[in-house]
């Protein structure tokens, strides 16, 4: 465990960035077919803005106190430390679970089938408890690496996709039906989950700016729209129909006889999650006041718990990848709590 | 005060248990007085030439006169003996520094005072260049074992008196002098207290080489699999750290010198990079991070593809690996993690045996070994190939060599197991713990994470001197903590 000591802002916000970049490497069905490229365009504006207003309370907090959430309820209301840790620490492994549960079905359905989705993700859960103990700083550093490869996959991924773009493939026309948008809206929402990790962590980091986080959104919303314009211009209709839609985009990827660009995709999504569930564990070991490995390895274990009973019950599945309950859940955590300190300002002062 | 002679020849002799090499002179001084003393030195330890001409001839010429005891004492410090490196002091513990590192002390009876004059001759190795170090352009000067020898070669070459030498002993039983060596101007002032902090922790019994105190030196609960202290057996290469804000640590004994903090982009740096043109120097530079890259992950992406993912193998070498592959009995990660080893064995061999025999093994390993074993059908030539390609490219960074040959390992045993996906998830690991280690405070990986712009003009490419020269960047300007 490292000592806690302040890091860079920016590379906080760097890694929250990469986090909201690979919540689009595991979409599946979230947008649909039936919305042409224009509107999902319109909804992941939408879905990133309501990620803006997200970040507005910690951003505040920050501003106002220097502060995280977490440190600040901690010191004004020491009698809630517990409920509060709770409520966090529940939607963490939520948060965890919602990750994990697409990333194994993408890896055994997509990359090598047949592999068992519950090994995939205890391997994958043993690597974040040794992350989460190194601590927020350690990972942040690690993402500056995965921001290097990201930009190499992401090269790969597009430029041996532009030889296949065809705009007989999809429209610039709005037409979708309301279903359709709806899901995508939502769908487009679920990167505010960062606003939270946020909340728990900006009390760490130092040199913050109000432009950090609307760069990272920035750069979010460009990566969303290039997948969005390859996936609706470049795999086909047959291909945008097929679950995860973005792994295909890089599967059909190639440039000349190179090919195989799924693996670094896979690779890609692999790290993505890896960081995004180290992240997690992390702030559950700052909010329960934890550090140590026996922490995380507990929580990782109820996780872990939680995926398998998904993997075998589709309706536990069904609740822990529901977009509209991570969107409440976050905005209870992200936002409402966190109004209620800001509005009591001047007590806390 | 007439006896004070007999006591210390007493407890010398109880001390060293009459031990051969104690040689106790006795002394008669021309004087009025029948002032008598003693030249205390151990022998082979000093020049007699020099003792003779500078201690021994001088003493029994001058006339004393009627002087005292403690007179003499000083009359031999400021007009007697032509060694000009003496000092006087009292105790018995420095009368055994001194006389063990090679100093004639002289002692009158009757005087509690002693001098201790620097007639130091043992034999030692030239100044010769390193083996480890060696280079195309540059100083053929390498560091030698006597301390002060190899003091010299800094301050010859850092002609500044903010260089600062501060000596330590450490070893309960060896007694070894240790210097720490700064730019007072360079080095933050946290850096060098938290040096001497954990040198003076040591409580090792012998300090014969610099290994032993590289791991004190380390910072605790970080990882261990890189190494947090550098080592360099060139003066050149001292300095130019020493301008950077490190801190040198020579040892009594062994040539090879510790500069502290090490980071990870320095075991990319080479004394020729720096007297090569620049575009070349930046070719070298990132062949080295390719070559590391080779090292560590050729054989574990290897046996993924050919186990797991063959599809991702271009078709021609595909056809030809299969062939190959199709002939050998064994899996290929076990073929591949058996020739790791046995190249791995042939190394230490080769490093071991005298140089003569050298070429009948290598003789062995290659044809014999090599050549044979793919003949016979045990091993494929292409998993020969990517061993033999990995071995060499780890040879390119050798001060990675340890971390690489482990990581290399590991991720062969990932890769058999788990393919490409293993691979990543132990490289993800592997990172994280690089991240997590820091040196004496500093992160290891800075300059790449956290990142630093300006730094990057000595990183993957090496920037003219006019760029380099325009601003040093101090190791301390990474530290972002001044605990640990």
């Amino acid at each position: 465990m490292q000592p806690e000591i302040k890091y860079s802002s920016k590379r906080l916000m760097l890694t929250l960035m990469l986090c909201a970049c690979s919540v689009i490497l595991l979409q599946n069905n979230n947008v649909s077919p039936k919305n042409s490229f224009t509107v999902n365009l319109l909804c992941m504006l939408g879905g990133l803005a309501v990620c803006a207003v997200m970040f507005l309370p910690p951003v505040i907090l920050k501003k106002r106190f220097d502060t995280d959430f977490l440190t600040l309820s901690g010191k004004v209301t020491p009698k809630l430390k517990i409920p509060l840790a709770a409520l966090y620490a529940l939607y963490f492994v939520y948060a965890s679970v919602y990750f994990i549960l697409p990333y194994t079905d993408m890896f055994c359905k997509k990359y090598y089938p047949g592999a068992s989705p519950c090994i995939i993700g205890l391997c994958v859960l043993a690597a974040c408890v040794y992350a989460a103990c190194k601590g927020a700083n350690i990972i942040t550093r690690f993402g500056i690496f995965l921001f290097v490869f990201a930009l190499a996959a992401n090269f790969l991924m597009f430029g041996g996709s532009i030889g296949s773009v065809d705009f007989a493939n999809s429209s610039f026309l709005l037409y979708t039906d309301f279903e359709s948008a709806a899901s995508a809206f939502i769908y487009f929402c679920s990167p505010s989950f960062i606003a939270v990790i946020y909340a728990c962590l900006a009390g760490d980091t130092e040199n913050f700016r109000l432009s950090q986080p609307f760069f990272a959104l920035l750069f979010t919303a460009l990566k969303y729209a290039l997948v969005l314009f390859f996936v609706a211009f470049s795999v086909g209709a047959y291909a945008q129909r097929q679950e995860y839609q973005s792994f295909i985009l890089s599967r059909v990827a190639h440039f000349d006889s190179f090919g195989g660009i799924e693996s670094f995709f896979t690779a890609l999504a692999t790290m993505s999650v890896f960081m995004i569930i180290s992240m997690f564990l992390s702030c559950v070991n700052k909010s329960t006041g934890g550090g140590g490995v026996k922490n995380s390895a507990a929580f990782a274990l109820i996780i872990f718990i939680a995926a398998f009973m998904a993997e075998w019950n589709n309706s536990v599945k069904e609740i822990f990848t529901n977009d509209v309950i991570l969107i409440i859940f976050t905005a209870v955590v992200a936002v409402f709590v966190p109004l209620a300190y800001i509005f009591t300002g001047r007590k806390i002062k | 005060m007439e006896d004070t002679l007999s006591k210390i020849k007493l407890s010398l002799n109880e001390m060293f248990s009459h031990s051969a090499d104690l040689t106790i002179k006795d002394i008669i001084l021309k004087s009025n007085n029948n002032l008598s003393g003693a030249v205390i030195t151990i022998e082979g330890m000093c020049s007699k030439d020099e003792l003779a001409q500078s201690v021994l001839n001088p003493l029994m010429m001058y006339d004393f006169g009627a002087q005292s005891s403690d007179e003499a004492v000083e009359t031999i410090l400021s007009s007697v003996s032509g060694s000009c490196d003496m000092v006087k002091f009292n105790s018995t513990q420095e009368l055994i520094a001194f006389i063990t590192s090679g100093f004639a002390v002289i002692v009158l009876n009757g005087c509690e005072n002693m001098i201790a004059a620097g007639v130091q001759g043992y034999s030692y190795r030239s100044v010769s260049e390193p083996e480890s170090e060696v280079v195309q352009r540059g100083a053929r000067e390498g560091f030698t074992e006597p301390l002060r020898v190899n003091m010299s070669l800094i301050r010859r070459r850092m002609k500044n008196p903010d260089l600062v030498f501060e000596q330590l002993t450490v070893g309960t039983e060896s007694k070894t002098q240790v210097m720490i060596c700064y730019l007072k101007h360079c080095a933050s002032p946290s850096l060098i207290k938290k040096v001497k902090k954990r040198l003076g922790e040591c409580q090792l019994p012998t300090v014969f080489a610099s290994g032993y105190l590289s791991e004190y030196l380390e910072d605790k609960s970080t990882s261990r699999l890189f190494s947090g202290a550098g080592i360099s057996e060139r003066p050149d290469t001292v300095c130019g750290k020493l301008t950077e804000g490190r801190i040198a640590v020579i040892i009594d004994g062994t040539p090879a010198v510790i500069i502290i903090p090490r980071l990870f982009v320095e075991e990319f740096q080479g004394v020729d990079d720096y007297s090569n043109r620049s575009y070349y120097a930046t070719l070298i530079r990132l062949i080295k991070y390719l070559s590391f890259f080779f090292a560590v992950f050729a054989p574990a992406l290897y046996v993924a593809l050919a186990q797991f993912h063959p599809e991702y193998i271009p078709t021609r070498i595909l056809i030809k690996t299969s062939e190959s592959l199709a002939e050998t009995p064994l899996p290929v990660t076990f073929e591949v993690l058996l020739i790791t080893f046995v190249y791995e064995i042939m190394k230490e061999a080769g490093l071991r045996i005298p140089k003569s025999l050298g070429h009948a093994v290598s003789i062995v390993g290659g044809l014999v070994v090599g050549e044979s074993a793919v003949n016979a059908g045990i091993i494929s030539a292409s998993t020969l190939m990517v061993v033999a390609t990995a071995a060499i490219c780890s040879y390119v960074t050798s001060t990675l060599y340890p971390p690489v040959t482990i990581l290399r390992v590991v991720l062969i045993i990932t890769a058999g197991i788990a393919g490409l996906w293993g691979t990543v998830l132990a490289t993800a690991v592997t990172v994280i713990s690089m991240c997590s280690k820091t040196s004496l405070g500093v992160p290891y990986m800075s300059s790449l994470s956290p990142f630093s712009l300006r730094s990057m003009r000595d990183v993957f490419v090496r920037a003219s001197w006019k760029k380099l020269g325009a601003h040093t960047i101090r190791v301390q300007k990474f530290s972002e903590t001044e605990e640990n």
